[in-house]
């Protein structure tokens, strides 16, 4: 699995596109613990339980332990750190009938958050 | 024997000052950046279930949460009151309250594994240390059971439902109006005017 991760966080490099959103992406990858502390700030532990972080023992969401050995996001969009960006920022419109708010995540913050989650799942 | 209690004494003194000189040197965590260790969560979340189920037994029984007129109110009040924290079905809590530690629970689902009158009892009286009011002199009981109709409704509501709700009732909705909410708070220098929705 370690061995696969920098070759998934190349797909955060200087995307054009989200795979199959059509949602542009740019930008670096992002910082893994700069990510655990979005993940707090953004109230994203209320409904996911997320790998190595305290929390409520939420079940709104999925459990955001086995996320880079997921098929999909969200059960719409292939699983890949750029689609993961993708949802983050805009989940409403890859899915209108998602429970999934736009949380208003800054695209930085959503990189790190991905970077976080691929790195620790 | 007396050298035992000698000893036990000593040992929870020392234990005690140990304590208080690490209180009172400041390098507790109190930043809401940090979070708790896994234990103070469990121990602390312990107690606020035990101590809901034990004092919501007191509350009395629910009124009929299904007679017309209860949903459009509780609705209205949990627009004007709960949703900014705690979110709604598809709707994200303003963004001040994310950084909350700890962070305001969904609702949505919050009706599976609490009675209606612990749900009451909560919005009531309040949690210590957790940000969560007591709303017992700001809303009448009939107004808060309102809000506990709509409550219990929510973990079979889609998003789309609530919405649909929202419009029906002609209820101002303070996220769901603001469709460009979340948008302007993603972009730093997109300060909403004074009557807006943020």
């Amino acid at each position: 699995m370690a061995s696969l991760l920098p070759l998934a966080l190349l797909g955060l490099l200087g995307c054009e596109e989200g795979a199959g959103s059509g949602l542009p992406v740019g930008g670096g990858i992002g910082d893994p613990a700069r990510g655990r502390l979005a993940l707090g700030q953004y109230g994203c532990i209320a409904c996911h339980q997320v790998p190595g972080m305290t929390g409520p023992e939420a079940h709104v969401g999925p459990s955001l332990h086995d996320v880079a050995r997921r098929r999909y996001v969200a059960g719409v969009l292939p699983n890949t750190p750029e689609n993961m960006l993708s949802w983050i920022l805009r989940p409403q419109e890859i899915a209108p009938r998602t429970a999934m708010p736009d949380m208003g995540v800054k695209e930085q913050h959503a990189r790190d958050i991905v970077a976080y989650l691929y790195t620790r799942s | 024997m007396r050298k035992v209690a000698i000893t036990v004494v000593a040992v929870l003194a020392v234990e005690a000052a140990v304590a208080a000189a690490w209180i009172y040197s400041g390098f507790y965590p109190i930043a809401a950046t940090q979070q708790h260790l896994p234990i103070t969560y469990a121990v602390i979340e312990t107690a606020y279930n035990r101590s809901i189920a034990r004092y919501a037994a007191s509350v009395g029984e629910p009124p009929d949460l299904a007679q017309p007129g209860l949903l459009p109110e509780g609705l209205r009040h949990y627009q004007d009151h709960c949703a900014q924290c705690h979110g709604a079905p598809g709707v994200a809590p303003a963004p001040f309250s994310l950084g909350m530690t700890p962070v305001p629970p969904p609702i949505v689902g919050i009706a599976r594994h609490r009675t209606p009158a612990q749900i009451f009892w909560v919005i009531k009286h309040g949690v210590k240390m957790s940000g969560m009011l007591g709303w017992e002199l700001k809303l009448e009981d009939a107004e808060i059971w309102a809000i506990v109709a709509l409550v219990t409704r929510m973990p079979t509501m889609t998003p789309i439902a609530y919405q649909e709700m929202v419009r029906s009732f002609g209820v101002p909705p303070p996220e769901a109006a603001c469709p460009t909410v979340a948008a302007a708070a993603r972009s730093a220098d997109a300060v909403p005017a004074a009557g807006e929705c943020l």
